[in-house]
C-alpha cells in the first residue's frame, strides 16, 4: 500500500525535487508551501510522514512541527526537517518540537530515500534506491 | 566550483578576469552557456553612489532570484519526462534483450514451436521410413494380382474340354427316351451355365485385376516419389531451423558479450538523474544566501552608515552564491550529459548489428522460419495423409476381387462336382454300352481338375487377402497417425503462432519505443540545457552585481563605522548556513580570505563536514585543489544515511 508524505517547503524547486524523488520511489506526496498550509492539509488527510523546511513565511518548520505533533495526538508519524539550517541550537529546537530527524541541504536522492526507508519501513519501492 | 571567492583586496583590481581559477574545465563549461569576458563595472564612486549601487544590487538580486527560481522550476519540470523516457528506453532495451531468445511469458516460444513441430516432422520421416515396407506390400499385392491372371488361363484350360463334353452329352442322349434326354440336357445346360459363370466371373474380375494391378504400380510410383519429396522437405526444414537456431545462439552470445543488464542501466540512470535533481537544490541555497545579503544591504541603506567590512561580507556571501550556481550548473549539466550519453549508448547498442539489432534480426528470422515451418509441415502432413488415403482407396478393389473370386470359384467347384455326380448316376442307371458313362467319367475328371485349380486359386486368394489386409492395416495406421499429427498441429499451432506473431510485434514495438524514447530524451535534454543557459545568464547578472558592490566597497576602503559593525554582527544571526557563518566570522576577525580547507565557496558542502562524526569524503580527497562538489555522490552506500543527517 502506498504511503503518503506531506512535503512542506516555500521553495517550489525543493518541493518539486522532494516530490519527484519520493514519487519515483512509489510514495504519494502532498505539497504545502508553509507551516500553516501544511497544518490544514494534515488535518484533512492521512499522512504517514512529514518532511518540512524550517525557514518559511507565515509559520516556520519548528512551529509547524510542534503544532503537527499536537494535531497528530500521539500518532507515530515521523517528521523530518529538511533545511539549509545547520545550527545546533536550531536542531535542538527541532528535536524539542518533536522532529524525528534533521537533514541538512543539499542531500542526494538516494540518501533521502534511505532515510525515509528507515523512519517509515517498507514504504520505499525496492530498486528505487 | 573552481575558484575561491575574491578576497576583499582582490576587489581593488577591477579589471581582473572573473574566471581566473585553476579549473579551466569548469570555465569552459560555463562559457558553453554564456559568453564570458565582461569586465567589472560600476565603481561606486562616492558613498552616496555606493548606496545607490546597493539599492540597484538589491533590485538586481530580486530579479535574479525570481529568474533563477523560474529557471530551476522549469528545469525541475523536465525531471519526470526525462526519467520516464529513460525508463522506457531502459525497459524497452531490456524487453528486446529478453525477447531475442524467444522468451515470452517465462518460456522460450522458439523451443515450444520446435517441440511442437517434432511430432509432425517425425511423422513425415516415419512415413518416408515406411515407404520401402509399403512398396513391398504393394509389390506383393501386384504379384498376387499377376498370378491370379495366370490362374485364369489355367482355369480356362481346365474348362475348355467341357464345351466338347456338353456337345457329346447332347449327341449321346439324343437316342434316349425323353426323360433321360432331358436329364442329360440339364447336365449339358449346367455345364454351359457353369462355364458362362466362370467366364463372367473371370472376365469381370480379370479387368478389375488388371486395372488394380496398374493402379498399384502407379500408387507405388507416386508414394515413392512423394514420400521421398516429403522427407527431403522435412529434412530441409529441420536443417533450416537448426541453422537459424545456431545463428540466433551466435547472435545472442555475441550480444551478451557487450550487453549491459537493465539493473545496471537503471542504476546508472538513477545516478545521473540523481545528479541533476541534486543540482537543483542549489536554487534554494542561492536564494537564501541572496536573501540574507539583500536584507543586509537594505539595513545598511536605511541606517545610512556603512563600513567596508559589511560590504565585504556581502560580497563574499554572494561569491558563495555564485559558487553554488556554478556547482549547480556543473552538476546538472553533467547529469544531463550523462543521461543523454546513456540514451545514446542504449540506442547504439540497440542499433548495432552485433547487439540487439542483430539479436532481434536473428529472432525475427527464427519467427518467420518457424511460422513458415508450421504452415509447410501442416501441408506436408496433410499431403502425406491424403496420399495414403488415395493409395488405400486405389488398392481396395484388390480385396474386393479376392472376395468375389473366392465365392465364384467355390460355387463353380461345388456345382461342377454335382453335375459330374448327376451324370455318373444317370449313366450307371442306363447300364453300360453307351458313351454317356465315358462322358460322365470325363466330367468327373474335369470336376476334380476344377476343384484342384479352385483350391489353388482359393489359396492364392487367401494369400492375396492376407497381403491386402496387412497393407490396408498399414495404410490405415499411417493415415490415423497422420490425421492425429495434423490435428495436433492445427490445434496447437494457433496459440504458438499467435505468440510468435506477438513476439514479432513486441520486438517491433520495442524498437519503435526505443526510437521514440531516444528522440524524447534528446528533446527534453535540449530543453533542460536551454534552462541551464538561462541560469548561466542569471549567474552572469549576479556576478556583475557582485562587481558593482566591489566598486562600492572601494569607496569605503579604510572606513570602519562602529554602528555598522554592530549591525553586521547582528545581521549574522539570520544566517542559516554554516558557510555563511564561517565567511562572516572570518571577515569579522580579519582571517579572510579563508584557506583552502576553509573554502567558503564549498558553500553547503561544509554543512556536511560540520555535522559530528563526518569524515572527509572520498571525492574530496581525490582532488584537494578542486572544490568539493556541493552535492553528495550517488555511489555512497544506501545504508549510510550521510553526515548531514541526524535522527533523533
Amino acid at each position: 500500500m502506498s504511503r503518503t508524505v506531506l512535503a512542506v517547503d516555500d521553495a517550489m524547486t525543493m518541493r518539486k525535487m522532494v516530490s519527484f524523488t519520493l514519487r519515483s520511489a512509489g510514495l504519494e506526496v502532498i505539497e504545502a508551501t508553509n507551516g500553516a498550509e501544511a497544518l490544514q492539509k494534515l488535518s484533512g488527510a492521512q499522512v504517514d510522514l512529514i518532511i518540512t523546511d524550517v525557514n518559511m513565511p507565515q509559520m516556520d518548520g519548528i512551529e509547524f512541527t510542534r503544532q503537527a505533533r499536537a494535531l497528530l495526538r500521539g500518532r507515530p508519524v515521523p517528521i523530518l526537517i529538511l533545511t539549509t539550517e545547520s545550527d545546533q541550537s536550531k536542531k535542538e529546537l527541532g528535536r524539542a518540537a518533536g522532529a524525528t530527524g534533521w537533514i541538512v541541504k543539499p542531500f542526494q536522492q538516494e540518501q533521502l530515500l534511505a532515510i525515509v526507508g528507515k523512519v517509515l519501513p517498507g514504504s520505499v519501492t525496492a530498486g528505487a534506491r | 566550483m573552481a575558484h575561491l571567492p575574491h578576497s576583499p583586496d582582490s576587489a581593488a583590481a577591477p579589471d581582473a578576469p572573473v574566471f581566473r581559477g585553476s579549473n579551466h574545465r569548469f570555465s569552459g563549461l560555463l562559457r558553453r552557456f554564456i559568453r564570458i569576458g565582461g569586465r567589472r563595472s560600476g565603481s561606486g564612486g562616492t558613498p552616496h553612489a555606493a548606496a545607490t549601487t546597493s539599492a540597484e544590487a538589491r533590485a538586481a538580486i530580486d530579479r535574479i532570484n525570481q529568474s533563477l527560481e523560474s529557471s530551476f522550476v522549469a528545469l525541475g519540470s523536465h525531471f519526470e519526462p526525462l526519467t520516464t523516457h529513460m525508463q522506457i528506453l531502459v525497459a524497452s532495451s531490456e524487453c528486446l534483450r529478453r525477447l531475442a531468445p524467444g522468451t515470452s511469458g517465462g518460456s522460450s516460444i522458439f523451443q515450444e514451436a520446435i517441440a511442437h513441430l517434432q511430432g509432425p516432422l517425425g511423422h513425415i520421416d516415419s512415413c518416408a521410413a515406411e515407404q520401402p515396407r509399403l512398396l513391398e506390400l504393394l509389390g506383393g499385392c501386384a504379384e498376387e494380382m499377376r498370378r491370379m491372371l495366370a490362374f485364369q488361363t489355367r482355369l480356362q484350360d481346365v474348362l475348355a474340354p467341357l464345351s466338347f463334353v456338353e456337345i457329346l452329352f447332347k449327341v449321346e442322349s439324343a437316342s434316349l427316351d425323353l426323360e433321360l434326354r432331358e436329364t442329360f440336357s440339364t447336365v449339358a445346360a449346367d455345364i454351359q451355365r457353369l462355364r458362362t459363370l466362370v467366364n463372367e466371373a473371370f472376365r469381370g474380375n480379370a479387368e478389375l485385376l488388371a486395372s488394380t494391378h496398374a493402379t498399384i504400380v502407379g500408387v507405388s510410383r507416386k508414394l515413392s516419389t512423394d514420400l521421398q519429396a516429403h522427407a527431403r522437405a522435412s529434412a530441409e526444414k529441420r536443417a533450416r531451423i537448426t541453422a537459424a537456431l545456431d545463428r540466433l545462439e551466435a547472435r545472442l552470445a555475441q550480444g551478451a558479450r557487450g550487453d549491459v543488464d537493465a539493473s545496471s542501466l537503471s542504476r546508472d540512470l538513477a545516478t545521473h538523474i540523481g545528479t541533476v535533481v541534486g543540482g537543483v537544490q542549489y536554487q534554494d541555497i542561492v536564494m537564501q544566501k541572496c536573501s540574507h545579503v539583500r536584507t543586509a544591504l537594505e539595513e545598511w541603506e536605511q541606517g545610512g552608515a556603512c563600513d567596508r567590512t559589511l560590504l565585504t561580507v556581502q560580497i563574499a556571501q554572494l561569491d558563495g552564491a555564485l559558487a553554488d550556481i556554478d556547482a549547480a550548473l556543473e552538476q546538472i549539466d553533467s547529469g544531463i550529459q550523462k543521461t543523454r550519453d546513456l540514451a545514446r549508448s542504449i540506442d547504439e547498442r540497440c542499433s548495432a548489428q552485433d547487439g540487439l539489432q542483430g539479436m532481434a534480426a536473428a529472432a525475427d528470422d527464427m519467427i518467420r522460419l518457424l511460422l513458415e515451418a508450421m504452415r509447410e509441415t501442416r501441408e506436408i502432413v496433410s499431403g502425406s495423409t491424403r496420399l495414403l488415403q488415395e493409395a488405400h482407396a486405389a488398392v481396395r478393389p484388390a480385396g474386393d476381387v479376392a472376395g468375389s473370386m473366392t465365392s465364384a470359384l467355390g460355387e463353380l467347384s461345388i456345382n461342377m462336382r454335382l453335375v459330374a455326380l448327376n451324370a455318373q448316376v444317370r449313366s450307371v442307371q442306363l447300364s453300360s454300352g453307351t458313351g454317356l458313362e465315358v462322358l460322365a467319367v470325363r466330367t468327373a475328371e474335369i470336376s476334380n481338375h476344377i476343384t484342384t485349380v479352385s483350391t489353388d486359386i482359393t489359396n492364392h486368394l487367401d494369400h492375396l487377402r492376407s497381403v491386402t489386409g496387412g497393407m490396408f492395416a498399414h495404410f490405415e495406421s499411417l493415415q490415423r497417425l497422420g490425421a492425429d499429427q495434423e490435428n495436433a498441429l492445427t490445434v496447437g499451432s494457433g496459440p504458438i503462432e499467435a505468440r510468435l506473431q506477438q513476439l514479432s510485434a513486441e520486438t517491433h514495438n520495442g524498437f519503435t519505443a526505443i526510437g521514440h524514447a531516444v528522440d524524447s530524451v534528446r528533446t527534453v535534454a535540449g530543453a533542460a540545457e536551454a534552462g541551464l543557459r538561462q541560469i548561466a545568464t542569471d549567474r552572469e547578472a549576479l556576478r556583475l552585481t557582485v562587481d558593482r558592490l566591489r566598486g562600492a566597497a572601494e569607496v569605503h576602503r579604510g572606513t570602519r563605522d562602529p554602528a555598522s559593525s554592530d549591525r553586521t554582527a547582528s545581521h549574522a544571526r539570520i544566517y542559516t548556513m554554516e558557510s555563511e557563518r564561517r565567511i562572516h566570522d572570518a571577515i569579522a576577525h580579519g582571517r579572510y580570505p579563508l584557506n583552502a580547507a576553509q573554502d567558503p565557496t564549498a558553500g553547503s558542502t561544509e554543512l556536511f563536514v560540520e555535522v559530528s562524526g563526518a569524515g572527509p569524503r572520498a571525492a574530496d580527497t581525490e582532488s584537494p585543489s578542486r572544490p568539493r562538489d556541493t552535492a553528495p555522490r550517488m555511489s555512497q552506500p544506501a545504508s549510510s544515511l550521510g553526515s548531514n543527517v541526524d535522527l533523533f
